[in-house]
């Protein structure tokens, strides 16, 4: 009995488990204290006025007063902000699949030597800085007369994030066996029938990585928001920077700000945990 | 059936079958291009064009959007030769770099390989990790507002572990600006490439490990020279995704916080880009840094396939 | 078979499709409900439409006269009339006026609707030019004198108003300062001044008794002495947003202390600051008070909103703010602040502390677009000139009326404003650079301004950031 647990010891030290695991624990303890202690003390802020955070910026509210939020939706107008980026999300994430779904039927499914080819197209198009090319993107918007309206978002994200989304569809319609399409093929089908009836639900592992990965891209996009929308039809990101006020900053707003921003995408992230982790993952190896 | 398998499967000079074979590769090429062409024709427009534009506009001396373009050449590349703001940002985004690629993705890889090995509570520890992806940039950007402020967390925790010396205004400072907005790399980007990692590394088979520790090899020697060759190709794309980010992504980091200052000790490429098309109104100039980011992307990018590429079996 | 199968299992994602495919259908129609108020979408249609109706109602109307339509006026076709600005933000306090105003204006012309775009006022100059170029740029802009705004009647962008704003009747209500600032080199209106401005150097006297400071800093070494005092009663002196716009204005002010109004337009429009000698002593000057500390500590790398903070909750005693911050100081320090000007170097030209005074903050620019719907934009400017509604401005947010005449209600004024008034007695006004600053260097020239405020930037070195800038306009 001691034997054997001292061997077992012996062999734990030798192959080093013990330490390595304590290692990774102080490592990962730190870590998550990078990030706990900072969102700890945005929570608590959100509930105190400038004063309080000065004074004490690590105890907690004394009550917990919702004047910050109130005030952070009122300058902001977050709530108006909530509605332009689920409108440009949304309407987004569709135009991705419409214009992603085909086009990677086409190179995953259909024979021809084009497909090689234009598979590699976009996986190079994956990786131009497209913010590098912010003028003539302005230029293009401003030709389309979409500048400042919250269609150029809705054209612009899907198109820019079109190359990921055709790799990671294609190599998913790959997976789906061949053998359901061509008897549907015998059964008279036509391509667009097979597409939407066959392909698209048996793809849906595929369709909804992608449209997770849009979300968060879509969401979160804030530079080209900023520049390509006017102050009314400015989306969450661009509100949220607006509450760090020119003339002065009330922290407790901004904290409350943020809070309201990424509460309801946390809440999603949650509930779809894996999903979302295994969506990412694959888009990246896919990519 | 075979018929739709590769092309030159012909068995013997059957005239139907090849001219039928002709044919339906026709179809195919033309279903082929309906298919495509949506998402074709909208790259092309919305990401192509733009971009040939770009290098187009890089050769005008552009001084805003009503005025009248000049060709210039390559004056406005010289001019960058000259302009100190650019060194200054050319050097800090090359800081940046040399700092945030290996910084960040080699802890990131030790976290996930912990995470793979699935220590006790490494759910909770990789819904942790996470969860700074699902934050917005902006959103943290704005959090770190507060992190550095002279009253901020960070000086507080200084100050209560007794290094209140070092307490200081963060991002007005011009010894630690830079660093400061280097930092916030950590926070964001750590976790979310630990947790892919460990997934790539949880699609390893168990028996490459087993035969590593039956030779007597310890964790430490595992992690390196068994795991992380096996997901090179992985950490690689991280690499390209955490180098773009660097090289463009971050301006939005420099934009929320600093502006480019104190003086222009925060300047970087991207910021600087933004900042000479939006406040300078020098069009032309600032699609040349477009032009110089996309060089150094492209570069990057070719090096990182190069180093990551496996040239040797496990 | 297989389909038949499979249909019962596609049922939802078809379902989901289609519901996807309606939304999208939602997303191509032009300017969706969620995007944009109920407005009619398009400017242009507009615009093409009043000059028939103009035209013809009052001809043709006569003979057949029975119709029902009762007003005296003749039904005008409805206007929309789209006004940039950046007071109706919610953090300015010009915005509840303006909003009133509107209101009002609306009230009184049933048939103009005006709509309004608000955007911050560094934004306003490249949202105007992309807007114009597509063809849909606002109507009327308030902004400011901004560099960039300075080329919009070259360009085209905006329209001359020097008659236009006789023919108002308006011309000659304006205060001739106001109009000479924002009449161009070839006697061209850019724009309608509106908002003129004071921007002195606020000291609080309460740190100062406190620290022993006697009376209000006139020299440079008055002021350095004073700092050091300040200092060692454990306040911060001189602040300002070194990072930001504040700080770079303490600069050019210091700059203006020793150059002559005649010098500034030369030396800004041109560049040459190493060689001019009242500019290397300014610098000099300043270099000195950075180094002695007259400025507060990390003053570098503070915000606008940090510096006035710092000011505001009384920890720094000295700060150089316009009259637009005077409604936004707290009440309970205003009684202690006194307001002076940048004190002056040995050998200066000037003969009293210099401060900034000027109408180049805000003016009312009517476009291209605007010029086509003129008589609904005559309509808005002249109610929105009539004395009473300045008033209301000049009240709330202490701004400086461009009119001759108007009719405030002196309970209402802030008292930082009513010593504002006074300031001539005690300060000299310095020609503001603004305005001869090409463009093209402005942000540059900005910036190596702030770059003077870095500790350790040489008198040298900051001469040469100052004309490096100027380079590239050759």
């Amino acid at each position: 009995m001691t034997m054997s647990y001292k061997k077992r010891l012996v062999q734990r030290l030798r192959d080093g488990k013990t330490i390595f695991n304590i290692g990774g624990y102080i490592a990962s303890i730190i870590y998550v204290l990078i990030i706990v202690v900072p969102l700890y003390y945005v929570i608590i802020s959100a509930f105190k006025d400038n004063a309080q955070i000065f004074s004490a910026p690590l105890t907690p509210p004394s009550k917990l007063s919702l004047v910050n939020f109130i005030n952070a939706e009122k300058t902001g107008r977050l709530g108006r902000a909530l509605g332009i980026s689920l409108f440009v999300t949304v309407c987004g994430e569709v135009l991705s699949l419409v214009l992603a779904f085909p086009a990677a039927y086409a190179i995953a499914r259909i024979r021809t030597n084009l497909a090689a080819l234009v598979e590699r197209f976009f996986s190079l198009g994956f990786l131009i800085p497209a913010f590098a090319m912010l003028v003539p993107l302005v230029l293009l918007m401003a030709q389309l007369k979409l500048l400042y309206k919250p269609l150029s978002l809705v054209l612009l994200y899907p198109v820019w994030r079109l190359p990921l989304a055709i790799v990671v569809l294609a190599a998913y319609l790959r997976t789906v066996p061949r053998e359901l399409e061509e008897s549907a093929e015998l059964d008279g089908a036509s391509r667009m029938q097979i597409l939407l009836l066959i392909l698209f639900p048996l793809a849906r592992a595929g369709v909804i990585t992608v449209l997770i990965i849009n979300f968060i891209t879509f969401w979160n996009e804030y530079l080209f928001a900023l520049i390509l929308m006017s102050q009314e039809n400015r989306t969450m990101q661009v509100a949220l920077s607006i509450l760090k006020g020119e003339r002065s900053v009330d922290y407790g707003m901004l904290a409350a700000g943020v809070l309201f921003s990424i509460v309801p995408v946390y809440i999603a992230f949650l509930i779809f945990q894996e999903r979302v982790v295994e969506g990412i993952y694959s888009g990246a190896v896919k990519g | 059936m075979k018929l739709t398998h590769r092309n030159n499967t012909i068995k013997d000079g059957d005239g139907a079958a090849v001219g039928y074979r002709q044919y339906k590769m026709e179809r195919d090429r033309v279903a082929f291009l309906i298919f495509v062409a949506p998402a074709l024709i909208a790259f092309i427009l919305i990401m192509l064009w733009p971009m040939i534009n770009m290098f187009y506009l890089s050769t005008m001396d552009w001084r805003g959007l009503v005025k009248p373009k000049v060709y210039v050449g390559l004056a406005n590349f010289i001019r960058m030769t000259r302009d100190r703001h650019f060194l200054r940002a050319l050097t800090n985004t090359g800081i940046h770099t040399l700092i945030s690629l290996p910084g960040v993705i080699l802890p990131a890889y030790m976290l996930g390989f912990f995470l793979s090995q699935r220590p006790r509570g490494y759910r909770f520890l990789r819904l942790v990790f996470f969860s700074p992806a699902m934050i917005s940039v902006t959103a943290i950007a704005m959090m770190f507002v507060g992190v550095y402020l002279p009253e901020g967390i960070l000086n507080t925790v200084l100050r209560g572990v007794g290094l209140g010396d070092l307490a200081r205004p963060w991002l007005g400072n011009t010894s630690t600006v830079l660093y400061a907005i280097i930092a916030i790399d950590f926070f964001g980007g750590l976790g979310y490439y630990a947790v892919l990692f460990s997934a790539a590394l949880t699609g390893v088979s168990n028996d490459l490990y087993e035969a590593a520790y039956l030779d007597g090899a310890g964790r430490w020697t595992v992690m390196w020279r068994v795991g992380f060759p096996l997901i090179l190709d992985f950490i690689g794309v991280c690499l390209m995704l955490h180098l773009i980010w660097i090289l463009v992504g971050a301006a939005q980091n420099v934009l929320l916080l600093t502006q480019g200052g104190p003086g222009d000790y925060s300047m970087t490429l991207g910021y600087y880009l933004y900042s000479q098309a939006f406040k300078s109104y020098q069009l032309g100039y600032s699609q040349a840094i477009g032009v110089v980011i996309f060089i150094l992307g492209a570069v990057g990018l070719l090096l990182i396939r190069k180093v990551t590429q496996r040239d040797y079996q496990m | 078979m297989v389909i038949r199968k499979l249909t019962t299992r596609v049922v939802p994602w078809l379902v989901a499709l289609s519901m996807m495919s309606v939304l999208l259908a939602g997303c191509a129609a032009p300017a969706t409900p969620t995007a944009e108020p109920p407005a009619p979408p398009e400017a242009p249609a507009v615009t093409e439409a009043p000059p028939p109706t103009e035209a013809a109602p009052p001809t043709e109307a006569p003979p057949p006269v029975e119709e029902p339509a009762p007003p005296e006026e003749p039904a005008e076709e409805p206007v929309v009339l789209v006004i940039m600005d950046n007071w109706g933000s919610e953090e300015n306090g010009k915005g509840p006026p303006l909003h009133a105003t509107f209101e009002e204006f609306m009230a009184e012309y049933p048939n103009i609707k005006i709509e309004e775009q608000i955007f911050g006022d560094h934004e306003i100059p490249t949202k105007v030019v992309t807007m114009f170029m597509a063809g849909d740029e606002p109507d009327i802009v308030l902004q400011n004198l901004h560099q960039a705004a300075l080329e919009w009647l070259d360009d085209g962008i905006s329209i001359d108003l020097t008659d236009l704003s006789k023919e108002w009747g308006l011309y000659d209500q304006l205060k001739p300062s106001a109009v000479t600032e924002w009449t161009d080199s070839q006697g061209r209106l850019n724009a309608i001044p509106l908002e003129g401005y004071t921007w002195p150097v606020w000291y609080n006297t309460k740190i100062m008794d406190e620290a022993g400071v006697e009376g209000i800093p006139q020299t440079v070494d008055e002021l350095i002495d004073a700092a050091k005092k300040i200092r060692a009663a454990g306040y911060q002196p001189f602040t300002t947003g070194g990072m930001e716009w504040t700080g770079e204005f303490v600069f050019f002010l210091a700059l203006a202390t020793m150059l002559t109004d005649e010098e500034i337009p030369q030396l800004y429009a041109h560049g040459g600051f190493s060689e001019n000698a009242h500019a290397r002593a300014a610098v000099e000057a300043f270099v000195k008070m950075r180094d002695a500390g007259v400025f507060a500590d990390d003053v570098e790398g503070l915000t606008n909103a940090a510096a006035n903070e710092e000011f505001y909750s009384e920890k720094a005693a000295i700060l150089h703010g316009g009259s637009w911050f005077f409604s936004e100081a707290p009440m309970d320090i205003k009684s202690h602040i006194t307001l002076g000007g940048m004190p002056l170097p040995e050998g200066s030209p000037r003969s009293k502390p210099a401060i900034y005074s000027s109408f180049e903050g805000k003016g009312v620019w009517v476009t291209r677009n605007g010029s086509k719907k003129m008589d609904a934009v005559a309509k808005f400017i002249k109610f929105f000139y009539q004395p009473r509604i300045m008033a209301r401005f000049v009240e709330v947010s202490a701004m400086t009326s461009p009119l001759i005449d108007t009719p405030v209600d002196e309970s209402k004024l802030d008292p930082l404003f009513v010593q504002s008034t006074m300031l001539g007695n005690v300060t000299e006004v310095a020609l503001i650079h603004k305005v001869y600053v090409p463009p093209a260097i402005d942000e540059d020239l900005r910036r190596a301004a702030r770059e003077a405020l870095v500790p350790n930037t040489s008198v040298d070195t900051i001469l040469s950031n100052l004309d490096d800038v100027y380079a590239i306009l050759q």
